[in-house]
């Protein structure tokens, strides 16, 4: 443990508690039922530590073994982050049926564009494999929530607090670790300790956000809105549509307008 | 500096400018019974200032101020057209708003949404407001000059007439919608 230093081993210490506090929390709150792929991925980090702690105290920091056992735990984390989040969306959007159905493929297609996007200009070298796709993926998870955050805002469907703590805190946790990632594969060599220093910090961070917006028993969700018969829809939109389409032909005439002849 | 570092830097900074817009408190009031079924109140409103509008911008009317009147005078009246325009500009707008929260609620409500109309109104959108501040800017820096305007008369005398029969099916519409955002309200989707 001595090649970590002082600072990253008490922040680890303080991140442990604190994810054992938030996953205590979120069992005596009786938050589990709502949020178990949250649960889980809390779970998961929390065991990630575990056994990070165990392969640096036994063989170091440097070794190969830790370097496993920290990138295998890293994608198990990854793919839990990934389910706590199509968690999120389910309960932002979920309960109006058509625009969750249509959201969910632009979300996804948004997180894979990110994806592609990171991949594409992030890939150089095949040592640097993991980290890129790490900060693809992270990306990805980044933009899938701003993704939902915009559907929201945009169809004015209201999102908790709970769910909107949750929400920035995993997004902002996805971008501190993409920039991190970014300057990792650039200056790999003199950088590590210090990444490692700032993803923690941000993770902890991330927990307290978590732990303070989970410490009351989320409400139970609201009833599912009673929906419209499917040709209210067929037979309004279009006519909204045509309606908007003629107040934008409004503003076209402002600038067609002819002199008159005076 | 090696251009591949700043991309992910922008993508992120791309996505936290996204986020905070997504999340910033909403400035318009929640949208409410009262508020859709105001469409049809609109229309009518529309209709009574039609007659003053096209009045104001009557070509005739200017000629023959120009014509007559003292300087000063058509200075003025250039200037209260001008103030017309824009107030039609502002009505546009807010009619523009009210349809698009009328959609948004009949499709959060809806059990299937077409994708093409919503990415249509999303364009719509998109374009409306882009071409709302061109007009705009140019309303207010002069670019768009007052014998230009003269022919809002007959594009609003034009729009008079569409505006009230759509209006009159979309009054039946707006009753609709009222009941929608009354079930909204009640059902779990705050419009707050």
């Amino acid at each position: 443990m001595a090649d970590l230093g002082h600072f990253t081993v008490w922040l680890w210490a303080a991140t442990a508690m604190c994810q054992v506090f938030l996953l205590v929390v979120l069992i005596a709150r009786q938050n589990v039922s709502i949020h178990p792929a949250f649960t889980f991925y809390v779970f998961m980090t929390l065991a990630q530590s575990g056994l990070l702690f165990l392969a640096i105290t036994g063989s170091g920091f440097w070794s190969a073994s830790s370097w496993k056992v920290g990138w295998f735990t890293q994608c198990l984390v990854l793919a839990a982050r990934g389910f706590a989040v199509a968690e999120l969306c389910k309960h932002i959007l979920g309960r109006f049926r058509g625009v969750w159905l249509m959201a969910r493929w632009t979300i996804c297609a948004s997180g894979l564009i990110a994806l592609c996007y990171a991949l594409i200009v992030g890939f150089r070298k095949w040592t640097l494999m993991l980290t890129t796709a790490e900060l693809g993926i992270e990306l990805a998870i980044a933009a899938v929530i701003v993704s939902l955050l915009l559907f929201a805002r945009y169809y004015e469907i209201e999102v908790d607090q709970p769910f909107r703590s949750l929400a920035i805190g995993l997004c902002l946790y996805s971008c501190v670790a993409v920039l991190n990632d970014t300057v990792l594969e650039h200056w790999l060599n003199g950088y590590v300790s210090l990444w490692n220093k700032f993803g923690m910090l941000a993770f902890f961070a991330c927990l307290l956000l978590w732990t303070q917006a989970l410490r009351h028993s989320v409400p139970q969700a609201a009833a599912d809105p009673l929906l419209l018969d499917g040709s209210v829809y067929l037979q309004v939109i279009p006519e909204v549509n045509g309606r908007l389409r003629a107040l934008n032909e409004q503003l076209i005439q402002f600038w067609r307008l002819e002199e008159p002849r005076t | 500096v090696n251009i591949l570092l700043l991309l992910p830097f922008a993508a992120v900074a791309l996505l936290l400018a996204a986020l905070v817009w997504a999340l910033r408190p909403r400035r318009n009031s929640p949208a409410n019974p009262s508020d859709l079924a105001g469409l049809e109140e609109s229309g009518r409103q529309h209709a009574t200032y039609f007659g003053v509008i096209r009045q104001a911008m009557s070509a005739e009317d200017f000629a023959f101020l120009a014509a007559h009147a003292p300087s000063g005078l058509v200075r003025r009246a250039h200037r209260d057209r001008k103030r017309i325009a824009i107030l039609y500009l502002e009505q546009l707008r807010t009619d523009f708003q009210r349809l698009l929260r009328v959609a948004r609620v009949i499709a959060a409500l809806s059990p299937q949404v077409a994708a093409s109309h919503e990415f249509e109104r999303m364009r719509l959108t998109m374009q409306f407001f882009w071409r709302y501040r061109m007009v705009s800017l140019g309303l207010y820096a002069g670019l768009l000059l007052l014998p230009q305007l003269g022919g809002l008369n007959q594009m609003v005398s034009e729009l008079s007439l569409r505006m009230e029969l759509a209006m009159k099916e979309l009054g039946e519409r707006a009753a609709v919608a009222a009941e929608l955002a009354s079930t909204l309200n009640g059902r779990g989707l705050d419009m707050a």
